[in-house]
């Protein structure tokens, strides 16, 4: 009979800090949801981090391997180049004896040589 | 010892040339080569177009891997631009599915029971305390 005298005394202020606690509790549950939200938006962009990372990487990976491969190609065409020109001049050396060694044994090749090359004409 | 006599006639109209022994007279007037010098006319033509060649084939090689470098440069950027893509929808998916996942958890799917709940426990609270408040002493 006491606590019924209390309420039918204070029961507007009962009614409205209930609703206030009502209004505290609900605004806590929707604060959660925003948190969770908020949580779940920064765990899938965490992610995102990680993989964009990982794709970089991956891309670092390929161009230093395709830079890896065209510095072996510039080697290996520098060398062969280099070779080349060494047997050009190997062969220009071995070439030019042999046309000195037709002037006395094969002036028909001689002057073939030079036809073929300069486009004159042989008067025998 | 054989000379050879090459001649750049300007006296005739064909180029002509012919080869000499020593104390031989010349047919027409020209310009004499011993036979290192005519060899030397030759292997040096000879040696200038290989060079041609062997530089044009350099070159063209050098360009293709140029232009290798620069494809797989652009394959690999390529790739990740696709990746990271992929990546982003993958990301902003889950996001959207996390999000429904919380909505759906929300009142938002049964919105009329806790709109008929919370009418009928308010009234129910203001029945109880109207009748509580009336029969009070």
């Amino acid at each position: 009979m006491q606590y019924l005298a209390i309420i039918k005394k204070y029961w507007k202020e009962i009614f409205l800090v209930a609703l206030l606690v009502g209004f505290v509790l609900k605004s806590k549950h929707e604060a959660n949801l925003v948190r969770l939200a908020h949580s779940a938006a920064e765990a899938a962009l965490q992610e995102e981090i990680e993989m964009l990372k990982s794709i970089h990487a991956d891309e670092i990976e390929q161009r230093e391997k395709a830079l890896k491969e065209y510095k072996e190609s510039m080697r290996v065409l520098t060398e062969e180049y280099e070779r080349a020109l060494e047997e050009i001049s190997i062969l220009r050396s071995e070439q030019k004896e042999q046309y000195v060694e037709d002037f006395s044994q094969d002036k028909d090749a001689l002057a073939e040589a030079i036809m073929i090359r300069y486009g004159f004409t042989y008067v025998p | 010892m054989f000379l050879s006599f090459l001649l750049i006639s300007t006296a005739i109209a064909d180029d002509t040339f012919t080869f000499l022994s020593e104390g031989q007279p010349a047919p027409f007037e020209g310009t004499l080569f011993n036979p290192s010098a005519t060899a030397e006319l030759l292997v040096t033509a000879e040696e200038f177009e290989a060079q041609c060649i062997l530089e044009t084939e350099y070159q063209l090689d050098v360009q293709g891997t140029e232009y290798k470098l620069h494809l797989d440069n652009l394959t690999a950027s390529h790739d990740a631009a696709i990746a990271s893509q992929q990546q982003t929808i993958i990301t902003q998916q889950t996001k959207i599915d996390e999000l429904q996942t919380i909505i759906k958890s929300n009142s938002g799917q049964s919105k009329w029971f806790w709109f008929v709940g919370g009418t009928i426990l308010g009234g129910a609270i203001y029945y109880g305390i109207d009748q509580a408040i009336g029969s009070a002493p």
